[in-house]
């Protein structure tokens, strides 16, 4: 594993998209990289414009790592559509982290915003802060969210986590906004804390956990109790509303 | 400026050229003399032709806007960024069915088309429609006012005043700036706006109009040659989309026996691959497509275009507002319906033409036969009635099936089985020349439309022109398809007005084109003309709208070309 080190310099003053990937680096000079362009608004700019880079590049993409310190919240699409290797966040990160990634892994220390992990189809990601809506979920009028591999969060997550989700797993320490799971159909989804209205919505198939409150919507049928990681857990399911065959599972209590 | 496009195959069958010889242009025309410091173009062993001229093509106005806004996931497909290293025009492009209004420029000029014809216009859309053609860069355009579900028309038609109704639709395409005359299932819109259903038969009554599918095409057919409009009469029949509905096209068709022009033809049936179905329930639903081509055959007076399917993930968007409330029912998808009040309807629903699904292998069969089956290529046009079963762009694919039996027998071996049972496409070995998709694509919608300067390169055509890296004295069409599919895709020079707008799939140049469109208020007789805008008059009292903010003002065409007829 080779790494590749860049550290925030100057914050760009409007949503710049960094279109870096371990792949669109390897084979790469120090100076090729700092050329890499990234797109700040309307203009086209350079890596080396917003960091100091140093460290070294792999032969393939798989023993690539990338190092990035600082506070990435102003850009767009961090390790977005990457296929393998690391890439590790030492702060925030901005719309579309990891979103597309195929393999490989996603580290944020900090917060990132919506569309994380948005129609990821393999590789993991962490985010040891928060997450804003559509975690895992599909683009606007995509029938699609992620279909493998798995994200964690330690915090929060925002509206329509695991929107249209397929497969693969997502793990929320935190709460969840509103419409977890909305039209998911596959994959499961974990939230170790309590759950926003609509939960399930329109799901047809895949499994939504639950461990704090979540309130299952008319639509959805009692089923048989369950064990989960040694509790009883409620089972419910639906959503009867498009014939849907998805499990929304909370521990029983009391 | 001055061009010469040096030692290309010229094929122009409406100037009977199929020979080796320079094009020479100056001032955006075809000439005979250019002088010694004319630009060149080396188009040794190359193909040159007119540019295309698409017949049918629904590339502007609210319902694309719609349909944008209802898939953006069509929007996120073929992005590319503008500039050099992206698609080279001026500005970024998006879609796939959908394109955004740079992207259609681009794209049909990529392909060497040069004009399109938008035949899809709501009157009181108009001047929305000129504001996107506004926005179209390149191709000439032009776009044709919908009036099978007018109330002023169905009225005058419904008790036989065919004058006033000529001096109305006269009055109808100048506020419109519109092209000429579409039908789209006459009365059925207006049936399906008041009360939900259809019209199933050309002899069922819309009320209090007292007016049927029959009178208005029998009206338009007679106002139209009345008026001596450039276009024939452009129908989209009535019960579009339905298994068994090839009867009601032929009977449509028929209808234009006994009137006449000596230019053209009178009626143009607009993609019959959607009206030219057997059986009478989707299991027992078959091509017609060959019955459909057979009348064509037997009747010089009508033309039709196929509406080829190619199996993608598209977009349906019609007048037809019927057609596409029923269709939502059946993908239980996304949806938008329209009641344009007083003058029609309209609909989008996504749609997916899938190879194993039967009833779209019956359509992709229906729609090929039609083309294969007409034996004249003058009167049939290449369409996809973009986007409804595919996308423009596929054009290069479908001539490629054209032009190969081998490849279509392929395909047969690759559809649903049905192909077999419910389509003849296992009997046709026709095989198209290139000379015959240079008519398709480009002579014979240019001749249909009267588009004099088009669709052809005699001297004082319009110097559109497309040069493709084809030779076509050392090339089989028939066994190199693929090759010629990906040539006709991206033309190695595209000239429009004389000028280089494209080459090798970068946009170089980006005018925005001409606006077509006709006046033919001079033909109607001054008593007429008045007591047609005294109704016309009292007719605005039913509209949400002023009369005097109806019509399209001059400002909206920038670049307008008015054809004055009947003066
Ligand atoms: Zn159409």
């Amino acid at each position: 594993m080779k790494t590749l080190r860049l550290s925030l310099r100057d914050a760009p003053t409007v949503e710049a998209e960094l279109a870096l990937t371990p792949r669109s680096v390897v084979g790469l000079s120090t100076e090729e990289v700092s050329d890499l362009k990234v797109m700040h608004g309307n203009r086209e700019t350079g890596l080396v414009d917003f960091f100091e880079i140093s460290g070294e590049t792999a032969d393939q993409a798989g023993d690539q790592r990338i190092e990035i310190t600082g506070d990435l919240a102003g850009f767009k699409s961090v390790g977005r559509g990457m296929e393998g290797g690391e890439i590790v966040v030492s702060g925030d990160a901005g719309l579309y982290a990891g979103a597309e990634m195929r393999g490989g892994s996603l580290v944020v220390d900090g917060d990132v915003s919506n569309w994380c992990g948005a129609e990821k189809a393999g590789g993991k990601i962490v985010v040891k802060g928060g997450a804003g809506a559509y975690l895992g979920g599909a683009y606007r009028g995509s029938r699609s969210g992620m279909t493998s591999g798995s994200i964690r969060v330690d915090g929060s997550v925002g509206d329509e986590c695991g929107a249209w989700m397929r497969g693969g797993s997502i793990r929320v320490r935190g709460d969840a906004g509103r419409m977890l799971g909305i039209h998911m159909d596959g994959g499961s989804i974990h939230v170790e804390g309590d759950a926003g209205r609509y939960a399930g919505g329109a799901m047809t198939g895949g499994r939504v956990i639950v461990d704090g409150a979540v309130d299952p919507m008319a639509t959805f049928r009692r089923g048989r109790d369950e064990d989960v990681e040694d509790e009883v857990y409620q089972r419910f399911l639906g959503d009867s509303a498009e014939g849907g065959d998805g499990e929304i599972m909370t521990p029983r209590r009391g | 400026m001055e061009l010469r496009i040096r030692n290309g195959h010229v094929i122009d069958p409406a100037s009977g050229v199929n020979e080796v010889k320079d094009v020479l242009v100056r001032d955006g025309k075809v000439v005979d003399e250019v002088s010694r410091d004319a630009e060149e173009i080396d188009a040794s062993g190359k193909l040159v032709v007119p540019g295309g001229v698409c017949p049918h093509s629904h590339i502007a106005g609210p319902k694309s806007n719609v349909g944008r806004l209802l898939r953006p996931e069509d929007g996120r497909k073929g992005t590319t960024s503008a500039g050099p290293g992206g698609g080279g025009g001026n500005f970024p492009e998006s879609g796939f069915s959908l394109p955004n209004t740079y992207a259609i420029g681009y794209r049909y000029a990529r392909m060497g088309y040069t004009t399109v014809v938008e035949p899809s216009m709501a009157p009181i859309e108009a001047r929305h429609t000129h504001e996107e053609f506004n926005d179209i860069p390149i191709i000439d355009k032009a776009a044709l006012p919908e009036v099978g579900n007018n109330w002023l028309l169905m009225r005058y038609l419904a008790s036989g005043d065919t004058e006033r109704a000529a001096a109305y639709a006269a009055w109808l395409i100048r506020a419109t700036r519109g092209y000429g005359l579409k039908i789209v299932n006459p009365c059925g819109v207006e049936q399906w706006s008041q009360s939900g259903g259809n019209v199933m038969d050309l002899d069922q009554s819309v009320e209090p109009f007292g007016c049927t599918p029959r009178k208005i095409i029998e009206g338009c057919l007679e106002l139209n040659e009345a008026l001596g409009l450039p276009h024939s009469i452009h129908l989209h029949a009535n019960n579009l989309g339905v298994p068994g509905n090839v009867e009601t096209l032929l009977e449509s068709m028929e209808l234009a026996s006994g009137h006449e022009n000596d230019d053209r033809a009178v009626l143009h049936a607009t993609h019959v691959q959607f009206n030219s179905y057997g059986g009478d329930s989707w299991g027992t639903m078959s091509s017609e497509g060959l019955s459909t081509a057979e009348f064509v055959n037997r009747n010089p007076n009508v033309t039709i275009d196929p509406a080829v399917v190619t199996f993608k993930d598209t977009t349906t968007m019609t007048g037809d507002a019927p057609f596409e409330y029923n269709l939502q029912k059946m993908t239980k998808g996304k949806y938008v319906g329209s009641d344009v009040g007083l003058e029609g309807g309209g609909g989008v629903v996504p749609f997916e033409y899938k190879p194993d699904n039967p009833v779209a292998t019956i359509q992709w069969a229906t729609g090929m036969e039609a083309a294969l089956g007409v034996e004249d290529p003058w009167r049939v046009f290449l369409t996809t009635d973009h986007p409804n079963a595919a996308p423009f762009t596929d054009y290069p694919l479908i001539m490629s099936w054209l032009a190969s039996a081998e490849e279509r027998e392929r395909i047969v071996s690759r559809v649903h089985p049905v192909v077999n049972r419910a389509t003849a496409m296992g009997t046709i070995d026709r095989e198209y020349t290139l000379e015959e998709l240079v008519v398709i694509t480009r002579s014979a919608p240019a001749r249909a439309y009267d588009f004099e300067g088009k669709g052809h390169l005699g001297t004082g055509a319009d110097a559109d022109v497309a040069i493709y890296d084809i030779d076509p004295d050392d090339t089989d069409p028939s066994r190199q398809h693929q090759e010629l599919r990906q040539k006709l895709q991206v033309a190695n020079y595209t000239v429009k007005a004389g000028e280089i707008v494209q080459r090798d799939g970068e946009i170089k140049s980006e005018p925005l084109g001409s606006t077509h469109w006709v006046d033919a208020t001079g033909a109607i007789d001054g008593h007429v003309w008045e007591d047609a805008m005294s109704d016309i008059g009292d007719h605005f009292q039913n509209y949400a709208i002023q009369l005097e903010n109806y019509s399209v003002q001059e400002q909206y065409l920038p670049t307008g070309e008015v054809r004055e007829v009947g003066v």
